[in-house]
């Protein structure tokens, strides 16, 4: 017998259960996970804001957590990280403060630096200034050794030349005085005299770059110079070419001899007639300027103060820059043969350095030239001219001993006091005019001294000769202006000097002048 | 940051898997345990209305076999049969005998529920006398040869006992069984064979179509060994039709049938003549020969 049942019947209830059992445990751990859920959310809930407190204080903004009041290690950690908090922020002030402290350090170190920085840069810009003086400097060194050794030729040809034309003026005057007005041979002398004067002409030219020549310097008035020479310059650059003339409104007052000045436009504006063969324009005009020193140092002006510029400018053909580096020398022309005798610019440099100024050249070929010609200010009032004498005084029998070394001179000299009413007691040297003087001590009313002679030069024997007469009158005559002569100390400030070669009406005057004179010594012309 | 690097995902993926290895765990052994104990109390349910359904039928046959005992037993009837087995006796007095012993065939089948008829029958198998009418001549063969069954159980009727000499089974429960129990001489010899046919559907089946405690697929199934072979006497609830279930029964629920026919007491799982896997109890019910 078999008592038997299905197994899926005899098993539903295990089946039953074991759906149960399973379903029991979906839902036990679907709790689960809810709770697990929950409490790992509740878990996390402080970490998370902890993150969250953590990433505000990364961003810079220090908050403390809110006191959640838990006793367990989250509220530890939320004290701890309070704390941090805090400290970080402490922390974080003083590296704010030190970092400012730091930068005002980096900014005052930097603007020091800056300031080094300026120093060196001004340093540099000083050296590199000082070379580029220096260079310059040199240049006008050997541009002014150039013109110098230039000039003492120029001036030695002409100081012994010049002697030579001061005899054949002299004999050749002379000779004119004496002849009659109706001679034949008068004509014959009057060429001789017209070739000498113009020979002469030449030698004061080259004498006049050559700072030799004897200048009259006076103060001049630039603006009533160029005033007079308006017309006459407007007729030397012909009507192809327009003359504008700017003068300053102060009248710029400078010590100069204003034949020379007028010499100087003159020669500035035949050149500049010449380079505008097409027309143009010609300007001149007149400023006062304050150069400082740097400034004249760096253009080798010699002198800082303030100085009357006379500005003469053509739109002509221009220079390049070797021909201007080359135009104040003598003889050096870019005309044709014939039209230059290319001692023109040659005589401006002279005549303006003679007057202790300066003068500069601007030039581009094609756009023109400028000379610019700085002459020093002087605080002087400007005098009458004194009108020439007409007559030629005479002399009343004194006595005057010449000594001249140079033989023509010394007869022409010898020949023109005479014949105006003076007696002339001749000395070859120094020493033969002290012997001379001593012979006739008490006649002898006037020394005219040659200063540069043999033996013992005119100085020498002045001084000697004042020694024992000191009361005794001097003239003083030399080849040599008279800047160079007291430059070298031949003589005294205040003692006469005649520069050759000697004009017989202005040795006459100039001797008439000084025996009339009060005992005290003469003054400079 | 992503989702499952953040701790919160972490601690709850944390307890989750915590959570579930210890439900898991505590599930499997829950599980486990109650199985066990809905096992068990299957086991000892099935057990129990096994053991009921044995004695229930072991009861039965008990008291067949001593009805059928007592009658044989009876002097009267031992008489009777003596009469009718004595080539001499008078055919008067055979055939007084004869028609003494029917009537007291009769009451006893009228006594009891369940008994078609009842016979009795000389060593050879031959029909002395029954309640019934037909065959009850003597020298008359009965329908159904008893000879082989006589002699199969010639031992256990000399010793005494009551057998179940043949089955006649119908369907739905329905059939007999012819219980013989031996009859002796003054001498204690054993003389002729009484037999009684016992209604399968009014005694036997109803113990088996009756699945209290079965649930609604349970069954009792009686069976025994015929010939070598496994016989359901019992009706079969899911095939009611049927009148032997044999041979669509697995080879597991014949052996546990085999195990019970052959005296052994169990418990197995089984796949029965739905082809559905079984929980059965088998029981011996050793109380009838070759059963």
């Amino acid at each position: 017998m078999v008592t038997k049942i299905d197994s899926d019947e005899a098993f539903a209830e295990i089946t039953a259960i074991r759906k149960k059992i399973f379903l029991l445990a979906l839902a036990i751990l679907a709790i689960m996970l809810v709770i697990a859920y929950v409490m790992g959310k509740k878990l996390t809930s402080p970490i998370r804001e902890l993150i969250k407190n953590t990433k505000a204080v990364a961003a810079g903004r220090y908050a403390v957590l809110a006191d959640s009041g838990r006793a367990d290690e989250f509220g530890e950690l939320e004290k701890n990280f309070n704390e941090m908090v805090v400290a970080l922020d402490a922390a974080r002030l003083q590296t704010r403060l030190m970092h400012e402290s730091l930068e005002n350090k980096v900014n005052e170190r930097t603007a020091n630096l800056a300031d080094a920085n300026a120093a060196l840069s001004e340093a540099l810009e000083n050296i590199r200034r000082e070379s580029e003086e220096k260079k310059s400097l040199q240049a006008q060194l050997l541009h002014a050794q150039k013109m110098e050794a230039v000039g003492t030729l120029a001036g030695g040809i002409a100081h012994d030349f010049n002697n030579i034309l001061t005899a054949i003026i002299g004999y050749g005057n002379v000779m004119r005085m004496r002849l009659k007005g109706d001679d034949p041979h008068r004509e014959y002398l009057d060429q001789i005299l017209s070739a000498s004067e113009r020979a002469a002409n030449l030698t004061r030219s080259l004498l006049a770059f050559s700072r030799k020549q004897v200048i009259n310097t006076r103060p001049v008035n630039l603006n009533e110079i160029i005033r007079i020479i308006q017309k006459l310059l407007a007729r030397l650059i012909g009507e192809d070419i327009e003359l504008r003339v700017a003068l300053s409104e102060s009248d710029p007052v400078v010590m100069a001899d204003s034949g020379q000045l007028e010499q100087v436009l003159m020669n500035l504006a035949t050149n500049a007639r010449d380079a505008m063969p097409g027309g143009g324009c010609f300007a001149v005009t007149t400023e006062v300027v304050t150069v400082d020193e740097q400034y004249a140092s760096l253009h080798g002006y010699g002198e800082a103060g303030r100085y009357a510029v006379i500005t003469v400018s053509d739109t002509g053909v221009g220079m390049a820059e070797e021909t201007r580096a080359r135009i104040f020398e003598p003889f050096f022309t870019t005309k044709e043969m014939g039209k230059g005798t290319g001692l023109g610019l040659s005589i401006v440099y002279g005549i303006v350095k003679a007057q202790r100024g300066y003068v500069n050249c601007y030039s581009e070929p094609g756009k023109g030239t400028t000379f610019k010609i700085y002459l020093p200010l002087t605080s002087a009032a400007v005098g009458a001219e004194s009108a020439s004498k007409a007559v030629t005084p005479r002399g009343g029998g004194e006595t005057v001993l010449v000594a001249e070394d140079s033989e023509e001179v010394r007869r022409l000299t010898t020949t023109v006091l005479s014949d105006f009413g003076y007696s002339v007691i001749e000395a070859v040297d120094g020493e033969d005019a002290v012997n001379k003087f001593l012979e006739n001590r008490d006649a002898v009313s006037l020394l005219l001294f040659d200063i540069i002679m043999p033996k013992k030069n005119g100085k020498d024997a002045y001084e000697e000769i004042r020694a024992i007469r000191p009361d005794i009158k001097v003239i003083f005559t030399s080849g040599y202006t008279a800047d160079i002569i007291h430059q070298r100390g031949f003589i005294d400030e205040g003692l006469t000097l005649l520069t050759k070669p000697l004009s017989p009406r202005d040795l006459l005057a100039k001797i008439h002048e000084v025996i009339e004179e009060k005992p005290s010594a003469g003054t400079m012309p | 940051m992503k989702i499952s690097n953040s701790i919160k995902f972490r601690f709850a993926a944390g307890v989750f898997l915590i959570v579930t290895v210890v439900t898991v765990v505590l599930g499997i052994v829950s599980f486990v345990y109650e199985k066990r104990a809905i096992e068990n109390r299957l086991y000892a349910q099935l057990n129990a209305v096994a053991d009921l359904k044995k004695e229930m039928v072991v009861k039965f046959l008990a008291e067949r076999a001593n009805d059928l005992k007592t009658m044989s037993g009876s002097f009267y009837q031992r008489e009777n049969v003596s009469v009718l087995l004595n080539p001499t006796s008078a055919a008067l007095s055979k055939k007084k005998a004869s028609q003494q012993l029917r009537r007291r065939l009769n009451s006893f089948k009228n006594m009891y529920v369940g008994y078609l008829g009842l016979e009795i029958l000389d060593l050879n198998g031959s029909v002395i006398v029954s309640s019934e009418d037909g065959p009850g001549e003597p020298g008359e063969r009965h329908p159904h040869d008893h000879r082989a069954a006589l002699s199969l159980h010639a031992e256990a009727l000399k010793q005494d006992a009551s057998v179940i000499l043949q089955d006649h089974i119908g369907t739905g429960g329905t059939g007999h069984l012819e219980i013989a129990a031996g009859m002796r001489d003054e001498q204690e010899r054993l003389m002729a064979v009484l037999i009684s046919k016992i209604s399968l559907a009014d005694t036997i089946s109803p113990l088996f179509t009756d699945y209290t405690g079965l649930g609604l697929t349970g069954e009792t199934t009686l069976m025994r060994r015929k010939n070598g072979r496994i016989v359901q006497i019992s009706p079969m609830r899911h095939a009611p039709s049927s009148i032997d279930g044999h041979d669509r029964y697995g080879e597991e629920y014949m052996k546990i049938a085999m195990f019970a026919v052959s005296g052994n007491e169990g418990i197995d799982q089984a796949v029965d003549y739905r082809e559905k896997t079984v929980i059965g109890a088998y029981r011996h019910i050793p109380s009838l020969g070759e059963w």
